[in-house]
């Protein structure tokens, strides 16, 4: 009869860990709670592993609750604009559907939403500072990211390693944002 | 027992109507005159008209439709049946590549803007995207793609949103995906097996419901209604053909059987000669051809049941040859390829066996003879007026619409002709023309006048500019692809050479993105008329343009235009060697009477049942006409010879018709349009034919002897 119970309290607590984020994530993310509006440059290092070449990039990130730009200045201007599930590309009126849920798992990422991220992933910390994440499930492009806080409470760098194990590397400086209210 | 031999030798044709073969033709030429051959040829050769549209209906579920389509396009993209779809990119890779590669021939080298396009191809690169479409950013830095996925959605999208190569109908919930085939609409096995992968993947994704539509589809769907019904007409046929058999032996008359590969040894003979005379020899030919040589057989059972030796028995059988040779020799004038054909065939046939049996059978008559079976109809008057009746019911005939139309012998079921409207009233009204060229300066022409028309161009000359703008736009290349300093820099050298690959390569053959348009060394061009004005402005400049609902229209005016004399001087001709042979009218129209007592009861079930009259009636009247003269003949020979009782003739004349109608009863039965129409034609006419021959000149016979003793 013990055996139940201890079954049914860890069915109750495992599924309550599955809905809820780990508390130090929840507590590390906080800068990003109820987030109204987020902007903040970056710079991007792309690494195509089996060309052995990097395509550096900078741009912005512009975050609403319905809506996210992703916007690059160099090496040419570019914009990404997503919103209400649609994704547009620079003057184009959609894009392919795959490319679509590709761009659109990035960007619901990088929304940091400690909840959402606790449901989609498996959460280490490796070091304080620092968060990986591998996707619950397969089929995605990404294989594992990585996420780095700065001593403020604002991600610095971003490492995302696709598949293909090519490596994306972001790295985040000027955020500016506001809260609801 | 002919019909049966007749779809025996379909059956051993059958194998190769799936296929090209050496000896069998099995294409739909051979219907149309020479005029309108070439253009039809187009519809089975160019793979443009190799499209073909999966229709998918809506699921349960909202939203779930796309996600099935998307999966379904997955795998047929890894299918070898389907050469093409829209809605998968691996589908479309080869004519994506030959369409970057053929940008120098398209576009002058843009110097002013290759490095900021260059720079741009690179920033898409730099965003999180799936590695397959970072390669083809390697491949088509210039954005090329863009402007062959315009020219995708413009082509065959009509009424329907078009979304990542899927055409959606919101009013229907319907999805549909374009899938080209890989072989030609003929070949139906291919498309039978790739239907069935379909169906499976429909069955895997709970789909709620897939259906295919275009040429493809159009002919599987006939090919397999053919095939049920002849599967029911060769069980039947079968069993009809074992009783027959049952019968011979048990009456002890086997000996009748020997007949058969005496027209086995005709048939092939006039296989042979037509083989000689025309190369190859139509499948349809070889269906309906034998029933036609069939027709000897009445010749062979009416000299075993009388006497083998007997001249009198030879003659009436002479003249009845040559009366079913009338109608025969006539329509090989016809400018239908087919019947010209199935005629030499048919006739040859016809002579050669008629030459076997009297050969034979003269030789040794004791082998052939056999002794009546005692049989002769009652006299019946109200049978015999009936039978009169029935004859003047012919004139029914002329009352009835003739429906000469293609469509007449193509088999839809009712979910597919709902399909059809569906998409012809989503697609518009607009006509294609269709012009062939053997050289691309025609197809230039054709664009340009188009375009000063404002009518809508597809072909080769709508991507391709002429050849000396091709030239000029090379010659800039040149810079580009001997690997000038100024593009001679790590980017291009480490992540753009497969664009330089393409642009830059050696390129033979015709480009896969126009491989719709060409076929054997010629060039398809495609006109469309938007309204009547355009329409008529095709036809002044392009009078060998060609549209299909023209050709459809043309082949009816074609073979109506020769029915209306052949028709009428046949008959004329049969009753003046009939007229001639008797040195008299009136037992020449007595030995008329059962073709048109059995034409009467044809043209009588028409508007009772509302059957059509068409082209293939038309054939089963000509097989009534060849039997039901040869019975008229020798019932009025019989009673011409003062013989009481005539168990012989009867015997021979029940024997023929009983085995002719049990052999075309079961094709009444069959769904497709031709052998619906070839059934109920050769069922209602032996029967009728049987009324005349057996009442009808028994009555008529005795009432003119008594009008005119």
């Amino acid at each position: 009869m013990s055996n139940v119970w201890i079954f049914s309290l860890w069915l109750v607590v495992s599924t309550a860990w599955a809905a809820e984020p780990p508390v130090d994530l929840d507590r590390a993310l906080r800068k990003y709670q109820n987030v109204k509006h987020l902007h903040v440059q970056f710079e991007q290092t792309k690494k195509l592993k089996d060309l052995d070449f990097e395509i550096h990039s900078r741009g912005e990130l512009d975050l609403a609750p319905n809506r996210m730009t992703w916007r690059i200045h160099s090496p040419s201007p570019l914009s990404v604009e997503w919103k209400d599930g649609e994704a547009r590309i620079g003057d184009k009126a959609s894009v392919p559907e795959k490319y679509r849920s590709e761009m659109g798992q990035l960007l619901s990422w990088l929304r940091f939403d400690a909840s959402a991220l606790a449901r989609d992933y498996a959460i280490q910390r490796p070091s304080p500072t620092s968060f990986t994440f591998s996707p619950k499930k397969a089929g995605g492009i990404f294989k594992s990211m990585q996420l780095t806080l700065n001593a403020r409470g604002f991600a610095e760098t971003v490492e995302l390693t696709e598949v293909s194990d090519d490596r994306m590397i972001l790295k985040f400086t000027h955020p500016r944002i506001t809260y609801q209210e | 027992m002919k019909v049966v031999l007749a779809f025996a030798l379909f059956f051993c044709a059958s194998p190769v109507f799936a296929g090209e073969s050496r000896w069998i033709d099995t294409s739909y030429d051979s219907f149309l005159s020479h005029d309108l051959r070439e253009s039809v040829s187009h519809y089975g050769e160019y793979p443009l008209f190799w499209w073909n549209h999966i229709v998918l209906e809506p699921s349960a579920e909202s939203g779930q439709t796309e996600v099935i389509a998307r999966q379904i396009c997955a795998s047929l993209s890894e299918s070898r049946a389907i050469a093409r779809t829209p809605c998968h990119a691996k589908a479309l890779q080869l004519v994506a590549e030959s369409w970057i590669a053929d940008t120098p021939r398209r576009k002058p080298f843009p110097a002013a803007t290759f490095d900021r396009q260059w720079q741009s191809a690179l920033a898409k690169a730099a965003l999180p995207i799936p590695r397959e479409i970072l390669e083809w950013l390697r491949r088509d830095p210039l954005n090329e793609l863009d402007g062959l996925r315009l020219r995708h959605q413009s082509h065959g999208a009509g009424g329907f949103a078009q979304k990542d190569g899927l055409l959606f109908d919101p009013p229907t919930g319907r999805i549909l995906i374009p899938v080209q085939f890989s072989h030609p609409p003929a070949e139906s096995e291919k498309t039978a097996l790739a239907m069935k992968v379909m169906d499976q993947l429909c069955l895997k994704t709970q789909c709620g419901g897939l259906h295919l539509i275009g040429p493809h589809a159009g002919t599987l769907e006939n090919e397999m209604r053919i095939r049920a019904d002849l599967n029911t007409v060769s069980v039947t046929g079968t069993a009809g053909l074992l009783l027959v058999v049952a019968f011979l032996l048990y009456t002890r008359r086997a000996r009748l059987l020997l007949l058969f590969p005496l027209l086995g040894v005709g048939i092939a003979l006039a296989a042979a000669l037509t083989l000689a005379v025309f190369g190859r020899i139509h499948a349809i030919t070889l269906s309906f051809g034998p029933a036609l040589i069939g027709l000897a057989l009445d010749y062979g059972v009416h000299a075993a049941f009388l006497d083998p030796k007997c001249r009198a028995t030879w003659r009436s059988n002479f003249m009845a040859l040559i009366t079913s040779l009338v109608v025969m020799v006539l329509m090989a004038f016809s400018s239908v390829p087919l019947i010209r054909q199935m005629m030499f065939f048919a006739t040859t046939g016809l002579i050669i066996t008629y030459f076997l049996f009297h050969f034979v059978m003269r030789r040794s008559p004791q082998t052939f003879q056999l002794s009546p079976l005692l049989l002769a109809p009652r006299p019946s008057r109200p049978l015999g007026a009936l039978a009169i009746a029935l004859s003047a019911a012919t004139l029914l005939l002329v009352f009835t619409p003739l429906r000469l139309d293609l469509k007449q012998m193509n088999f839809q079921s009712a979910t597919t002709e709902d399909l059809n409207a569906w998409w012809m009233n989503r697609q518009g009204s607009e006509t294609p023309f269709t012009l062939s060229e053997e050289k691309m300066e025609k197809a230039y022409a054709a664009k340009a006048w188009a375009l000063t028309y404002g009518v809508r161009y597809e072909g080769p000359a709508r991507d391709l500019p002429e050849p000396k703008v091709q030239e000029r736009n090379r010659s800039t290349w040149k810079g580009f692809c001997t690997g000038d300093d100024f593009y001679r820099s790590e980017l291009a050298e480490r992540f753009f050479p497969p664009f330089q690959n393409l642009v830059c390569g050696e390129r033979t053959g015709v480009p896969a993105y126009l491989a719709d348009f060409y076929h054997g060394g010629r060039w398809l061009n495609v006109l469309f008329a938007a309204n009547d004005a355009q329409a008529a402005a095709i036809r002044q400049h392009f009078p060998e343009a060609q549209s299909p609902r023209e050709m459809i229209r043309r082949f009816p005016q074609t073979f109506a235009r020769e029915l209306k004399w052949m028709l009428p001087t046949a008959l004329i001709l049969a009753l003046a060697f009939l007229g001639f042979y008797y040195r008299s009218l009136t037992p020449a129209l007595l030995a008329s009477l059962p073709f048109f007592s059995g034409t009467g009861l044809f043209a009588l079930m028409t508007l009772l049942l509302d059957l059509p009259v068409n082209f293939i009636s038309l054939l089963g009247l000509l097989l009534v006409f060849g039997f039901s003269i040869d019975y008229g003949i020798f019932a009025v020979d019989h009673f011409r010879s003062g013989e009481k009782e005539g168990h012989g003739m009867w015997s021979a004349l029940s024997f023929c018709a009983i085995t002719t109608m049990a052999g075309f009863a079961p094709l009444a039965f069959g769904q497709h349009p031709v052998l619906n129409s070839l059934g109920h034609a050769l069922l209602w006419g032996s029967v009728g034919t049987a009324i005349g021959a057996f009442w009808g000149i028994p009555f008529g016979y005795r009432w003119v002897r008594n009008c005119w003793p």
